[in-house]
């Protein structure tokens, strides 16, 4: 069910954008929304389950 | 796919709109408002409906580890398997922003893209992981607490640093993952623990949360040498589990409080070391500082 529901996302149907884009206007919005809107490490979060999990 | 003409710049109005748009966003993938599992279950319930599917069993719980132990006790599913299948909602602001702005700033989709990404935007603007088996979707609640340092890593010295409404997440300091208690029950961590831990950068942040000056004098620091201004400084030396001799100036700064910092081991006396600490390596040249907060 996740892989069928992975593939609905948009860039999983083709769509990239960068080459939409002039290359300077492409790094600023990666910059602004990819990487700024990506803030919250869940990495930690990942860890700490498989962590309490495994000693569950 | 249509509108492929190449987008050059910003117009200002939209160079405005893109930083009140990814602030917006941002907001949604830091909320800690209670998830909104109804609207979330209507649009995971469509996904499953395209994929000639049934709607699944939903189990909208507080966390993610309360998902991840709700299918083991149901599937047998490791916690690998469960988070190798698993969405990340509000997390996933990331490229769903992106994509959306390039939508709002005239990029054209194909009309069933537009409407899937929506959904996309939907889950990810209402909850927080969620995995969807075949017939189960688990899905979490966002959590209640996020903090980060001032140089946005998460962090909280008083408590978790990412906590959900049934109390479980995880202690970070300053970027580093470390055990729930040293932050959770101070006590229990002592100067051994932290200076034989395992881990360096958990090493590390258990002597910042225990403060160097008790670890050295926990580990019965033997002066090298010792200014008479407090401000200098005293020379350090102590010897650490595993690491070995190492170096440390304990000074008292403008407003009286004293505390410890690490220096090379190089260092000879507390002038040097204290000069050192502003990255000046010629003692002749060091004045000593007027105040240091």
């Amino acid at each position: 069910m996740y892989e069928e529901i992975f593939d609905t996302r948009i860039e999983r149907r083709g769509m990239y954008l960068r080459a939409l884009f002039s290359e300077d206007l492409a790094d600023l919005l990666l910059r602004t929304l990819f990487t700024g809107t990506s803030e919250m490490d869940y990495d930690a979060v990942y860890e700490q389950v498989l962590d309490d999990l495994h000693t569950t | 796919m249509s509108g492929k003409k190449k987008i050059e710049k910003l117009t200002p109005e939209q160079e405005k709109d893109l930083i009140v748009f990814r602030d917006e966003w941002l907001g949604h993938g830091l909320s800690t408002e209670p998830a909104d599992f109804e609207s979330a279950k209507e649009v995971i319930t469509e996904f499953y409906q395209r994929l000639g599917q049934s709607a699944p069993e939903f189990y909208c719980l507080p966390s993610p580890k309360a998902c991840a132990l709700k299918a083991k006790e149901l599937f047998n599913m490791s916690a690998s398997q469960y988070l190798s299948e698993t969405f990340y909602g509000q997390h996933e602001s990331y490229w769903i922003s992106y994509y959306l702005f390039a939508e709002r700033i005239g990029v054209e989709y194909a009309k069933d893209d537009s409407v899937l990404l929506g959904k996309w935007a939907t889950i990810a603007q209402t909850i927080n992981w969620w995995t969807p088996l075949e017939k189960a979707c688990f899905i979490s609640d966002r959590p209640r607490l996020v903090k980060f340092d001032n140089e946005k890593r998460l962090h909280n010295e008083t408590d978790l640093a990412v906590k959900y409404s049934d109390g479980w997440g995880t202690a970070v300091w300053h970027g580093t993952r470390i055990p729930r208690e040293w932050i959770l029950d101070k006590k229990s961590l002592t100067a051994k623990t932290a200076l034989t831990w395992a881990n360096v950068e958990q090493r590390r942040a258990a002597c910042e949360i225990l403060g160097w000056i008790n670890v050295l004098e926990e580990l019965k620091a033997k002066t090298i040498n010792k200014d008479e201004d407090p401000e200098i400084g005293e020379l350090l030396e102590v010897t650490i589990p595993d690491i070995g001799k190492e170096r440390f100036l304990k000074v008292q700064c403008g407003t009286g409080r004293t505390f410890a910092l690490p220096v090379p081991p190089t260092m000879k006396t507390a002038l040097e070391a204290n000069a050192w600490t502003f990255g000046i390596e010629d003692v002749k040249s060091f004045m000593k500082p007027e105040v240091r907060t």
